[in-house]
Protein backbone atom coordinates (compact mmCIF):
# COMPACT_ATOMS: atom_id res chain seq x y z
CA UNK A 1 0.00 0.00 0.00
CA UNK A 2 2.38 2.34 1.44
CA UNK A 3 4.59 1.47 -2.10
CA UNK A 4 1.82 2.09 -4.53
CA UNK A 5 1.28 5.26 -3.23
CA UNK A 6 4.69 6.45 -3.36
CA UNK A 7 5.04 5.40 -6.80
CA UNK A 8 2.10 7.44 -7.71
CA UNK A 9 3.97 10.38 -5.74
CA UNK A 10 7.27 9.83 -8.12
CA UNK A 11 5.11 9.25 -11.36
CA UNK A 12 3.42 12.81 -10.43
CA UNK A 13 6.47 14.28 -10.20
CA UNK A 14 7.90 13.20 -13.42
CA UNK A 15 4.74 13.97 -15.34
CA UNK A 16 4.94 17.69 -13.98
CA UNK A 17 8.66 17.80 -14.87
CA UNK A 18 8.16 16.56 -18.38
CA UNK A 19 5.78 19.16 -18.77
CA UNK A 20 7.87 22.06 -17.36
CA UNK A 21 10.38 21.46 -19.97
CA UNK A 22 8.66 20.48 -22.73
CA UNK A 23 8.62 24.07 -24.27
CA UNK A 24 12.30 24.43 -23.96
CA UNK A 25 12.98 21.18 -25.30
CA UNK A 26 10.20 21.20 -28.29
CA UNK A 27 11.97 24.98 -29.15
CA UNK A 28 14.93 23.39 -28.72
CA UNK A 29 14.41 20.61 -31.07
CA UNK A 30 13.46 22.58 -33.67
CA UNK A 31 16.02 25.60 -33.25
CA UNK A 32 19.06 23.00 -32.50
CA UNK A 33 18.89 19.36 -32.70
CA UNK A 34 17.09 19.08 -36.12
CA UNK A 35 19.17 21.52 -38.00
CA UNK A 36 22.70 19.84 -36.06
CA UNK A 37 21.55 16.39 -37.37
CA UNK A 38 20.81 18.16 -40.81
CA UNK A 39 24.54 19.27 -41.16
CA UNK A 40 25.59 15.74 -40.28
CA UNK A 41 24.11 15.02 -43.56
CA UNK A 42 25.19 17.33 -45.52
CA UNK A 43 28.93 16.33 -44.54
CA UNK A 44 28.27 12.89 -45.34
CA UNK A 45 27.14 14.71 -48.97
CA UNK A 46 28.60 16.75 -51.48
CA UNK A 47 26.35 19.96 -51.72
CA UNK A 48 25.70 21.53 -55.33
CA UNK A 49 23.44 24.53 -55.00
CA UNK A 50 20.84 25.04 -58.28
CA UNK A 51 18.53 27.57 -59.07
CA UNK A 52 16.42 27.71 -55.84
CA UNK A 53 17.34 24.13 -54.69
CA UNK A 54 19.79 22.02 -53.37
CA UNK A 55 21.43 18.68 -54.09
CA UNK A 56 22.26 16.11 -52.12
CA UNK A 57 24.68 12.93 -53.19
CA UNK A 58 25.42 10.67 -50.53
CA UNK A 59 29.24 10.06 -50.53
CA UNK A 60 30.38 8.74 -46.92
CA UNK A 61 33.36 9.82 -45.17
CA UNK A 62 34.58 11.26 -47.71
CA UNK A 63 34.68 14.73 -46.56
CA UNK A 64 36.33 13.92 -43.17
CA UNK A 65 39.05 12.20 -44.72
CA UNK A 66 39.65 15.46 -46.88
CA UNK A 67 39.72 17.78 -43.76
CA UNK A 68 41.53 15.36 -42.08
CA UNK A 69 43.92 13.94 -43.84
CA UNK A 70 44.59 16.16 -47.30
CA UNK A 71 43.85 19.96 -45.85
CA UNK A 72 47.04 21.50 -44.97
CA UNK A 73 45.50 23.75 -42.44
CA UNK A 74 42.84 22.21 -40.72
CA UNK A 75 45.21 19.61 -38.18
CA UNK A 76 47.65 22.97 -37.54
CA UNK A 77 44.48 25.63 -36.70
CA UNK A 78 42.80 23.26 -34.73
CA UNK A 79 45.82 22.86 -32.41
CA UNK A 80 46.24 26.45 -32.18
CA UNK A 81 42.93 27.02 -31.29
CA UNK A 82 43.03 24.50 -28.62
CA UNK A 83 46.37 25.41 -27.21
CA UNK A 84 45.49 28.88 -26.80
CA UNK A 85 41.99 27.73 -25.42
CA UNK A 86 44.19 25.75 -22.49
CA UNK A 87 45.68 28.83 -21.78
CA UNK A 88 42.99 31.45 -21.50
CA UNK A 89 40.06 29.18 -20.02
CA UNK A 90 41.48 28.90 -16.45
CA UNK A 91 42.58 32.69 -16.62
CA UNK A 92 39.87 33.79 -17.17
CA UNK A 93 37.62 32.55 -14.80
CA UNK A 94 40.20 33.09 -11.98
CA UNK A 95 40.12 36.59 -13.05
CA UNK A 96 36.55 36.71 -13.35
CA UNK A 97 36.11 35.18 -9.50
CA UNK A 98 38.72 37.34 -8.19
CA UNK A 99 37.12 40.50 -9.86
CA UNK A 100 33.40 39.16 -8.68
CA UNK A 101 35.27 39.37 -5.03
CA UNK A 102 36.20 42.41 -4.76
CA UNK A 103 32.87 43.68 -6.69
CA UNK A 104 30.99 41.94 -4.16
CA UNK A 105 32.74 43.59 -1.28
CA UNK A 106 31.24 47.01 0.10
CA UNK A 107 32.98 49.73 -0.71
CA UNK A 108 31.83 53.46 -1.96
CA UNK A 109 31.03 53.83 -5.66
CA UNK A 110 30.34 49.90 -6.01
CA UNK A 111 27.19 50.02 -8.73
CA UNK A 112 29.88 52.10 -10.94
CA UNK A 113 32.46 50.14 -10.55
CA UNK A 114 30.43 46.80 -11.61
CA UNK A 115 29.12 48.71 -14.64
CA UNK A 116 32.21 49.63 -15.54
CA UNK A 117 33.30 45.96 -15.70
CA UNK A 118 30.33 44.68 -17.76
CA UNK A 119 30.46 47.56 -20.14
CA UNK A 120 32.88 45.45 -22.55
CA UNK A 121 30.10 42.79 -23.10
CA UNK A 122 28.39 45.90 -23.95
CA UNK A 123 30.61 46.96 -26.72
CA UNK A 124 31.67 43.84 -28.11
CA UNK A 125 28.30 42.38 -28.75
CA UNK A 126 27.71 42.52 -32.60
CA UNK A 127 26.37 45.16 -34.33
CA UNK A 128 28.41 47.96 -32.52
CA UNK A 129 31.36 46.09 -33.13
CA UNK A 130 31.00 46.16 -36.35
CA UNK A 131 29.72 50.54 -36.11
CA UNK A 132 33.45 50.91 -34.54
CA UNK A 133 34.35 49.54 -38.47
CA UNK A 134 34.54 52.89 -39.40
CA UNK A 135 36.78 53.98 -36.98
CA UNK A 136 39.31 51.04 -37.24
CA UNK A 137 39.99 52.69 -40.82
CA UNK A 138 40.74 55.92 -39.66
CA UNK A 139 43.07 54.15 -36.72
CA UNK A 140 44.60 52.05 -39.30
CA UNK A 141 45.02 54.86 -41.83
CA UNK A 142 46.80 56.93 -39.18
CA UNK A 143 49.11 53.97 -38.36
CA UNK A 144 50.04 53.44 -41.81
CA UNK A 145 50.74 57.23 -42.37
CA UNK A 146 53.11 57.62 -39.23
CA UNK A 147 54.74 54.54 -40.23
CA UNK A 148 54.61 53.01 -37.24
CA UNK A 149 55.37 49.32 -38.37
CA UNK A 150 55.52 47.68 -34.95
CA UNK A 151 52.17 48.61 -33.90
CA UNK A 152 49.82 46.74 -36.12
CA UNK A 153 46.28 48.58 -35.15
CA UNK A 154 44.27 47.39 -38.37
CA UNK A 155 42.65 43.95 -36.80
CA UNK A 156 39.46 44.49 -34.49
CA UNK A 157 41.33 43.19 -31.13
CA UNK A 158 44.06 46.22 -31.41
CA UNK A 159 41.46 48.46 -31.73
CA UNK A 160 42.26 49.20 -28.04
CA UNK A 161 45.68 48.90 -28.00
CA UNK A 162 46.57 50.56 -24.63
CA UNK A 163 50.10 49.47 -24.85
CA UNK A 164 50.69 51.73 -28.24
CA UNK A 165 48.28 54.46 -26.59
CA UNK A 166 50.53 54.51 -24.00
CA UNK A 167 53.75 54.83 -25.52
CA UNK A 168 52.76 57.62 -28.11
CA UNK A 169 50.96 60.11 -25.84
CA UNK A 170 52.92 59.28 -22.72
CA UNK A 171 55.85 58.85 -24.36
CA UNK A 172 57.09 56.21 -22.16
CA UNK A 173 59.68 54.40 -24.04
CA UNK A 174 62.22 51.13 -24.12
CA UNK A 175 61.60 47.95 -21.61
CA UNK A 176 59.10 49.87 -19.75
CA UNK A 177 56.80 50.55 -22.63
CA UNK A 178 57.44 46.52 -24.01
CA UNK A 179 56.51 45.61 -20.93
CA UNK A 180 53.12 48.03 -19.83
CA UNK A 181 52.12 46.99 -23.79
CA UNK A 182 52.56 43.63 -23.52
CA UNK A 183 50.53 43.36 -19.93
CA UNK A 184 47.73 45.68 -20.84
CA UNK A 185 47.56 43.62 -24.26
CA UNK A 186 46.65 40.18 -22.57
CA UNK A 187 44.47 41.82 -19.25
CA UNK A 188 42.37 43.33 -21.94
CA UNK A 189 41.92 40.32 -24.42
CA UNK A 190 41.31 38.68 -20.26
CA UNK A 191 39.12 41.24 -18.89
CA UNK A 192 37.14 42.37 -21.97
CA UNK A 193 36.21 38.48 -22.53
CA UNK A 194 35.24 37.92 -18.55
CA UNK A 195 31.92 40.24 -17.90
CA UNK A 196 29.69 37.64 -18.65
CA UNK A 197 31.76 35.48 -15.74
CA UNK A 198 31.99 37.91 -13.88
CA UNK A 199 28.03 38.84 -13.52
CA UNK A 200 27.59 35.15 -13.57
CA UNK A 201 30.02 34.79 -9.99
CA UNK A 202 28.22 38.21 -9.12
CA UNK A 203 24.75 36.62 -8.95
CA UNK A 204 26.12 33.99 -7.36
CA UNK A 205 28.25 35.29 -4.74
CA UNK A 206 25.24 37.43 -4.17
CA UNK A 207 22.66 34.28 -3.24
CA UNK A 208 24.67 33.32 -0.58
CA UNK A 209 22.79 34.12 2.80
CA UNK A 210 24.41 36.69 4.96
CA UNK A 211 23.39 34.47 7.68
CA UNK A 212 26.42 31.79 7.00
CA UNK A 213 29.14 34.54 6.95
CA UNK A 214 27.56 36.04 10.23
CA UNK A 215 27.60 32.69 11.72
CA UNK A 216 31.15 32.03 10.78
CA UNK A 217 32.43 35.66 12.37
CA UNK A 218 30.80 34.94 15.34
CA UNK A 219 32.84 31.76 15.61
CA UNK A 220 35.18 33.58 15.09
CA UNK A 221 36.75 32.47 11.51
CA UNK A 222 38.76 34.54 10.18
CA UNK A 223 38.27 36.06 6.21
CA UNK A 224 40.67 34.00 4.44
CA UNK A 225 39.08 30.85 6.16
CA UNK A 226 35.81 32.61 4.95
CA UNK A 227 36.85 32.47 1.33
CA UNK A 228 37.98 29.00 1.12
CA UNK A 229 35.35 27.96 3.37
CA UNK A 230 32.25 29.46 2.57
CA UNK A 231 32.81 31.12 -0.60
CA UNK A 232 34.18 28.73 -2.95
CA UNK A 233 32.41 25.91 -2.30
CA UNK A 234 29.28 28.11 -2.27
CA UNK A 235 30.03 29.55 -6.03
CA UNK A 236 31.24 26.28 -6.88
CA UNK A 237 28.68 25.25 -9.37
CA UNK A 238 29.02 28.60 -11.26
CA UNK A 239 32.72 27.93 -11.50
CA UNK A 240 31.63 24.94 -13.64
CA UNK A 241 29.01 27.04 -15.54
CA UNK A 242 31.50 29.48 -16.50
CA UNK A 243 34.42 27.35 -17.28
CA UNK A 244 31.69 25.71 -20.33
CA UNK A 245 30.89 29.27 -20.77
CA UNK A 246 34.58 30.56 -21.14
CA UNK A 247 34.96 27.32 -23.24
CA UNK A 248 31.97 28.05 -25.25
CA UNK A 249 32.38 31.71 -26.11
CA UNK A 250 35.57 31.26 -27.03
CA UNK A 251 35.37 28.18 -29.37
CA UNK A 252 32.04 29.70 -30.94
CA UNK A 253 33.45 33.36 -31.14
CA UNK A 254 33.75 34.58 -34.88
CA UNK A 255 37.48 35.64 -34.35
CA UNK A 256 38.63 32.04 -33.82
CA UNK A 257 40.79 30.83 -36.55
CA UNK A 258 38.77 27.66 -36.43
CA UNK A 259 35.44 29.40 -36.90
CA UNK A 260 36.94 31.81 -39.54
CA UNK A 261 38.59 28.74 -41.68
CA UNK A 262 34.64 27.19 -41.25
CA UNK A 263 33.19 30.78 -42.18
CA UNK A 264 35.47 30.81 -45.55
CA UNK A 265 35.03 26.90 -46.43
CA UNK A 266 31.36 27.04 -45.86
CA UNK A 267 30.25 30.49 -47.68
CA UNK A 268 33.54 31.62 -49.19
CA UNK A 269 34.41 28.68 -51.24
CA UNK A 270 30.95 26.95 -51.33
CA UNK A 271 31.74 23.63 -49.83
CA UNK A 272 28.93 22.98 -47.31
CA UNK A 273 30.06 19.44 -47.17
CA UNK A 274 33.16 20.03 -46.18
CA UNK A 275 32.87 22.86 -43.97
CA UNK A 276 30.17 20.51 -42.12
CA UNK A 277 32.89 18.33 -41.68
CA UNK A 278 35.74 20.50 -40.29
CA UNK A 279 32.16 21.73 -37.96
CA UNK A 280 31.66 18.67 -36.86
CA UNK A 281 35.19 17.48 -36.08
CA UNK A 282 35.66 20.74 -34.20
CA UNK A 283 32.38 19.64 -32.33
CA UNK A 284 34.04 16.26 -31.05
CA UNK A 285 37.35 17.66 -30.25
CA UNK A 286 35.70 20.20 -27.63
CA UNK A 287 32.76 17.69 -26.56
CA UNK A 288 35.19 15.41 -25.65
CA UNK A 289 37.90 18.35 -23.73
CA UNK A 290 34.51 19.59 -22.50
CA UNK A 291 33.46 16.13 -21.08
CA UNK A 292 36.79 15.82 -19.54
CA UNK A 293 37.01 18.96 -17.70
CA UNK A 294 33.17 18.89 -16.46
CA UNK A 295 33.86 15.75 -15.27
CA UNK A 296 37.33 16.76 -13.02
CA UNK A 297 35.72 20.29 -11.85
CA UNK A 298 32.16 18.77 -10.71
CA UNK A 299 34.45 16.74 -8.28
CA UNK A 300 35.33 19.82 -6.74
CA UNK A 301 31.33 21.17 -7.11
CA UNK A 302 29.69 21.24 -4.07
CA UNK A 303 25.61 20.95 -3.71
CA UNK A 304 24.53 22.12 -0.58
CA UNK A 305 21.76 19.38 -0.71
CA UNK B 1 22.16 49.20 25.17
CA UNK B 2 24.54 50.72 22.11
CA UNK B 3 27.17 50.10 24.39
CA UNK B 4 26.80 46.73 25.17
CA UNK B 5 27.31 45.58 21.26
CA UNK B 6 29.96 48.05 21.04
CA UNK B 7 32.97 45.37 21.41
CA UNK B 8 31.24 42.72 19.95
CA UNK B 9 31.43 45.17 16.83
CA UNK B 10 34.94 46.05 17.49
CA UNK B 11 36.12 42.39 17.43
CA UNK B 12 34.22 41.60 14.29
CA UNK B 13 36.23 43.66 12.31
CA UNK B 14 39.85 42.79 13.69
CA UNK B 15 39.30 39.27 12.67
CA UNK B 16 36.78 39.65 9.40
CA UNK B 17 37.57 43.33 7.89
CA UNK B 18 40.50 43.84 5.71
CA UNK B 19 43.20 45.98 6.40
CA UNK B 20 43.69 49.20 5.18
CA UNK B 21 46.91 48.19 2.79
CA UNK B 22 44.36 45.84 1.46
CA UNK B 23 41.61 47.85 0.63
CA UNK B 24 44.29 50.31 -0.76
CA UNK B 25 45.67 47.45 -3.25
CA UNK B 26 42.31 46.57 -3.90
CA UNK B 27 41.40 50.12 -5.09
CA UNK B 28 43.98 50.77 -7.37
CA UNK B 29 43.34 47.76 -8.89
CA UNK B 30 40.10 48.60 -9.30
CA UNK B 31 41.02 51.71 -10.66
CA UNK B 32 43.74 50.56 -13.26
CA UNK B 33 41.09 47.58 -14.37
CA UNK B 34 38.32 50.14 -14.66
CA UNK B 35 40.76 52.75 -16.56
CA UNK B 36 41.21 49.41 -19.09
CA UNK B 37 37.03 48.95 -19.34
CA UNK B 38 36.47 52.44 -19.83
CA UNK B 39 39.06 53.46 -22.14
CA UNK B 40 36.91 52.28 -25.67
CA UNK B 41 33.89 54.03 -23.96
CA UNK B 42 35.55 56.81 -24.12
CA UNK B 43 36.60 56.94 -27.17
CA UNK B 44 33.64 56.07 -28.68
CA UNK B 45 31.58 58.87 -26.74
CA UNK B 46 34.58 61.14 -27.28
CA UNK B 47 34.10 60.78 -30.74
CA UNK B 48 30.23 61.20 -30.66
CA UNK B 49 30.87 64.42 -29.62
CA UNK B 50 33.53 65.31 -32.15
CA UNK B 51 33.05 67.66 -35.10
CA UNK B 52 34.18 66.60 -38.45
CA UNK B 53 37.40 68.94 -38.09
CA UNK B 54 38.36 66.83 -34.93
CA UNK B 55 37.15 63.31 -36.35
CA UNK B 56 39.86 63.26 -38.63
CA UNK B 57 42.63 65.39 -37.34
CA UNK B 58 46.21 63.85 -36.95
CA UNK B 59 47.67 62.64 -34.60
CA UNK B 60 43.94 61.35 -33.36
CA UNK B 61 42.82 63.14 -30.57
CA UNK B 62 41.71 61.07 -27.43
CA UNK B 63 39.53 63.46 -26.04
CA UNK B 64 36.47 65.80 -27.87
CA UNK B 65 38.33 69.42 -27.62
CA UNK B 66 35.33 71.81 -28.89
CA UNK B 67 32.09 68.91 -28.47
CA UNK B 68 29.12 69.46 -30.88
CA UNK B 69 25.89 67.92 -31.00
CA UNK B 70 26.08 67.68 -35.00
CA UNK B 71 26.64 63.90 -34.82
CA UNK B 72 23.82 63.09 -33.20
CA UNK B 73 21.65 65.78 -35.29
CA UNK B 74 22.60 64.16 -38.56
CA UNK B 75 21.34 60.97 -36.96
CA UNK B 76 18.01 62.14 -36.29
CA UNK B 77 17.89 63.55 -39.49
CA UNK B 78 18.96 60.59 -41.34
CA UNK B 79 16.42 58.55 -39.24
CA UNK B 80 13.56 61.08 -40.18
CA UNK B 81 14.72 60.57 -43.98
CA UNK B 82 14.15 56.81 -43.99
CA UNK B 83 11.84 55.06 -46.29
CA UNK B 84 10.36 53.29 -43.11
CA UNK B 85 8.74 56.47 -40.58
CA UNK B 86 11.65 55.32 -37.85
CA UNK B 87 9.39 54.39 -35.13
CA UNK B 88 8.74 51.04 -36.37
CA UNK B 89 11.79 50.07 -36.13
CA UNK B 90 11.98 51.01 -32.70
CA UNK B 91 8.96 48.95 -31.93
CA UNK B 92 10.56 45.97 -33.84
CA UNK B 93 13.32 46.00 -31.91
CA UNK B 94 11.64 46.74 -28.23
CA UNK B 95 8.29 44.11 -29.09
CA UNK B 96 10.89 41.20 -30.58
CA UNK B 97 12.82 42.11 -27.24
CA UNK B 98 10.56 41.82 -24.30
CA UNK B 99 8.68 39.02 -26.01
CA UNK B 100 11.81 37.17 -26.30
CA UNK B 101 14.03 38.07 -23.14
CA UNK B 102 10.31 37.45 -21.22
CA UNK B 103 9.34 34.09 -22.46
CA UNK B 104 13.76 32.95 -22.56
CA UNK B 105 13.53 33.67 -18.69
CA UNK B 106 10.09 32.04 -18.08
CA UNK B 107 10.50 28.93 -20.37
CA UNK B 108 14.15 28.67 -19.52
CA UNK B 109 13.43 28.91 -15.59
CA UNK B 110 10.60 26.36 -15.87
CA UNK B 111 12.73 23.66 -17.47
CA UNK B 112 15.60 24.40 -15.64
CA UNK B 113 13.16 23.78 -11.99
CA UNK B 114 11.96 20.78 -13.53
CA UNK B 115 15.42 19.31 -13.91
CA UNK B 116 17.18 20.53 -10.81
CA UNK B 117 14.49 19.15 -8.62
CA UNK B 118 12.05 16.89 -10.31
CA UNK B 119 13.32 12.82 -10.94
CA UNK B 120 12.42 11.33 -14.25
CA UNK B 121 13.70 9.19 -16.05
CA UNK B 122 16.05 10.35 -18.61
CA UNK B 123 16.23 13.88 -17.33
CA UNK B 124 20.03 13.98 -17.06
CA UNK B 125 20.56 12.45 -20.23
CA UNK B 126 17.94 15.04 -22.14
CA UNK B 127 19.85 17.77 -19.85
CA UNK B 128 23.39 16.35 -21.08
CA UNK B 129 22.04 16.77 -24.59
CA UNK B 130 21.10 20.12 -24.59
CA UNK B 131 24.18 21.71 -23.13
CA UNK B 132 26.25 19.27 -25.45
CA UNK B 133 24.45 21.36 -28.20
CA UNK B 134 25.87 24.58 -26.66
CA UNK B 135 28.73 24.06 -28.40
CA UNK B 136 27.85 23.14 -31.73
CA UNK B 137 29.34 26.34 -34.11
CA UNK B 138 26.55 28.62 -35.31
CA UNK B 139 27.50 28.75 -39.08
CA UNK B 140 26.88 25.17 -40.00
CA UNK B 141 23.31 25.53 -38.74
CA UNK B 142 22.56 28.49 -40.75
CA UNK B 143 21.29 26.96 -43.39
CA UNK B 144 19.22 24.12 -41.87
CA UNK B 145 17.90 26.80 -39.34
CA UNK B 146 16.86 28.79 -42.62
CA UNK B 147 15.30 25.42 -43.93
CA UNK B 148 13.54 25.30 -40.43
CA UNK B 149 12.02 28.78 -40.89
CA UNK B 150 10.86 28.39 -44.39
CA UNK B 151 9.06 25.57 -43.76
CA UNK B 152 7.40 26.86 -41.15
CA UNK B 153 6.23 29.50 -42.67
CA UNK B 154 7.86 31.93 -40.13
CA UNK B 155 10.61 33.48 -42.69
CA UNK B 156 10.11 36.96 -42.57
CA UNK B 157 7.94 37.29 -39.08
CA UNK B 158 8.63 38.36 -35.94
CA UNK B 159 8.67 34.65 -34.74
CA UNK B 160 11.75 34.21 -36.55
CA UNK B 161 13.33 36.57 -34.33
CA UNK B 162 12.08 35.77 -31.06
CA UNK B 163 10.97 31.46 -31.06
CA UNK B 164 14.98 30.30 -31.40
CA UNK B 165 15.72 33.30 -28.81
CA UNK B 166 13.37 31.54 -26.68
CA UNK B 167 15.07 27.77 -26.23
CA UNK B 168 18.81 29.21 -25.60
CA UNK B 169 20.44 26.83 -23.90
CA UNK B 170 22.79 29.10 -21.31
CA UNK B 171 20.07 29.93 -19.67
CA UNK B 172 18.72 26.92 -18.79
CA UNK B 173 22.15 26.05 -18.00
CA UNK B 174 22.39 29.02 -15.41
CA UNK B 175 19.36 28.93 -14.07
CA UNK B 176 19.38 25.10 -13.08
CA UNK B 177 22.77 25.38 -11.23
CA UNK B 178 21.21 28.12 -9.31
CA UNK B 179 18.40 26.36 -8.75
CA UNK B 180 20.33 23.13 -7.60
CA UNK B 181 21.18 24.79 -4.54
CA UNK B 182 17.67 25.33 -3.06
CA UNK B 183 17.60 22.75 -0.65
CA UNK B 184 14.69 20.26 -0.80
CA UNK B 185 13.32 20.74 2.73
CA UNK B 186 11.51 23.77 1.53
CA UNK B 187 10.12 22.68 -1.64
CA UNK B 188 8.93 19.38 0.43
CA UNK B 189 7.42 21.59 3.39
CA UNK B 190 5.50 23.85 1.12
CA UNK B 191 3.98 20.81 -0.68
CA UNK B 192 2.85 19.29 3.00
CA UNK B 193 1.16 22.73 3.46
CA UNK B 194 -0.61 21.84 0.06
CA UNK B 195 1.38 24.02 -2.25
CA UNK B 196 0.39 23.33 -5.88
CA UNK B 197 3.64 22.69 -7.83
CA UNK B 198 2.66 26.30 -9.72
CA UNK B 199 2.41 27.88 -6.68
CA UNK B 200 6.04 26.76 -5.32
CA UNK B 201 7.47 27.66 -8.37
CA UNK B 202 6.40 31.15 -8.68
CA UNK B 203 6.15 32.39 -5.33
CA UNK B 204 9.26 30.14 -3.56
CA UNK B 205 11.59 28.96 -6.50
CA UNK B 206 11.77 32.41 -8.15
CA UNK B 207 11.88 34.46 -5.35
CA UNK B 208 15.02 32.56 -4.05
CA UNK B 209 16.71 32.53 -7.13
CA UNK B 210 16.39 36.53 -8.55
CA UNK B 211 19.73 37.25 -8.75
CA UNK B 212 20.04 34.01 -11.29
CA UNK B 213 16.75 35.40 -13.64
CA UNK B 214 18.11 39.24 -13.38
CA UNK B 215 21.41 38.51 -14.41
CA UNK B 216 19.65 36.20 -17.08
CA UNK B 217 17.55 39.39 -18.06
CA UNK B 218 20.73 41.06 -18.72
CA UNK B 219 22.05 38.36 -21.33
CA UNK B 220 19.06 37.37 -23.32
CA UNK B 221 18.52 41.69 -23.33
CA UNK B 222 22.03 42.05 -24.35
CA UNK B 223 21.51 39.50 -27.64
CA UNK B 224 18.03 40.32 -28.83
CA UNK B 225 18.67 43.97 -28.77
CA UNK B 226 21.58 43.83 -31.02
CA UNK B 227 19.71 41.16 -33.48
CA UNK B 228 19.82 42.37 -36.90
CA UNK B 229 17.77 39.62 -38.03
CA UNK B 230 18.80 40.44 -41.50
CA UNK B 231 19.12 36.39 -42.51
CA UNK B 232 14.90 35.96 -41.87
CA UNK B 233 13.35 39.28 -42.49
CA UNK B 234 13.34 41.05 -45.50
CA UNK B 235 10.16 43.73 -45.31
CA UNK B 236 11.44 46.71 -44.69
CA UNK B 237 8.66 47.78 -41.72
CA UNK B 238 9.93 44.12 -39.69
CA UNK B 239 13.65 44.97 -39.71
CA UNK B 240 14.84 46.09 -36.50
CA UNK B 241 16.49 48.79 -34.96
CA UNK B 242 20.36 47.93 -35.09
CA UNK B 243 19.30 46.80 -38.93
CA UNK B 244 18.40 50.14 -39.93
CA UNK B 245 20.90 52.00 -37.73
CA UNK B 246 23.91 50.26 -39.51
CA UNK B 247 22.78 51.17 -42.50
CA UNK B 248 22.80 54.70 -40.91
CA UNK B 249 26.33 54.40 -40.02
CA UNK B 250 27.23 52.42 -43.64
CA UNK B 251 28.97 54.46 -45.91
CA UNK B 252 32.89 54.82 -44.96
CA UNK B 253 34.64 57.23 -43.55
CA UNK B 254 32.32 60.24 -44.52
CA UNK B 255 29.65 58.60 -42.19
CA UNK B 256 32.34 57.94 -39.04
CA UNK B 257 30.94 60.51 -36.68
CA UNK B 258 27.03 59.46 -37.16
CA UNK B 259 28.89 56.20 -36.76
CA UNK B 260 30.35 57.20 -33.46
CA UNK B 261 26.96 58.79 -32.18
CA UNK B 262 24.83 55.68 -33.52
CA UNK B 263 27.15 53.16 -31.15
CA UNK B 264 26.50 55.74 -28.38
CA UNK B 265 23.15 55.64 -28.77
CA UNK B 266 22.63 51.67 -28.93
CA UNK B 267 24.64 51.35 -25.77
CA UNK B 268 22.31 53.64 -23.43
CA UNK B 269 19.58 50.99 -23.60
CA UNK B 270 21.29 47.67 -22.28
CA UNK B 271 23.74 49.97 -20.07
CA UNK B 272 19.75 51.25 -18.21
CA UNK B 273 18.94 47.27 -17.85
CA UNK B 274 21.83 46.66 -16.36
CA UNK B 275 22.13 49.40 -14.04
CA UNK B 276 18.41 48.54 -13.40
CA UNK B 277 19.16 44.60 -12.61
CA UNK B 278 21.99 45.30 -10.82
CA UNK B 279 19.90 47.60 -8.70
CA UNK B 280 16.91 45.34 -7.42
CA UNK B 281 19.90 42.71 -7.37
CA UNK B 282 20.87 44.44 -4.62
CA UNK B 283 18.33 45.30 -2.54
CA UNK B 284 16.58 41.79 -2.89
CA UNK B 285 19.86 39.64 -1.53
CA UNK B 286 20.11 42.28 1.74
CA UNK B 287 16.76 41.15 2.88
CA UNK B 288 16.39 37.71 2.13
CA UNK B 289 18.41 34.67 2.16
CA UNK B 290 16.98 31.11 2.36
CA UNK B 291 19.83 29.26 1.00
CA UNK B 292 21.39 28.05 4.09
Amino acid sequence: MKGKKRLKMAHKNAIAGYLYIAPFIIGFLFFFLLPVIESFRYSLSSMKMGAGRYELTYIGWENFRKVLLIDTKFNPGLLSSLGTMAIQVPVIVIFSFFVANILNQRFRGRALARMVFFLPVIITSGVILKMENADVLLQSSYQYVSGNAGNEMSDFQRLFDIGSFLQKYLGAGGVVSALISMATDHIYDIAISAGVQILIFLAGLQSIAPSVYEAARIEGASGWEVFWKITLPMVSPLILVNALYSVIDSFTNASNEMMVMINDTMFGQVQFGAGSAMAWIYFLVIAILLAAAGGLLSRFVFYET
Amino acid sequence: MRKFFMPRKRKRRRTLNRSLQGDAAMMIFLFLMGLVMMFPIIIAVSNAFKPLSELFIFPPRFIVRHPTLENFKDVFRLMADSWVPFLRYIFNTVFTTLAGVSGHVIIASLAAYAFAKHRMPFGNALFGLVVTALMFSGYVTQIPNYLMMKNLGWLDSYFALIVPALASPLGLFLMKQFMEQLPDSILESARMDGASEWYIFWKMVMPNVKPAWLTLIIFAFQDLWNATGSTYIYSEELKTLPYALSQISAGSISRAGVSAAVSVLMMLVPLAVFIFSQSNIIETMSTSGIKE
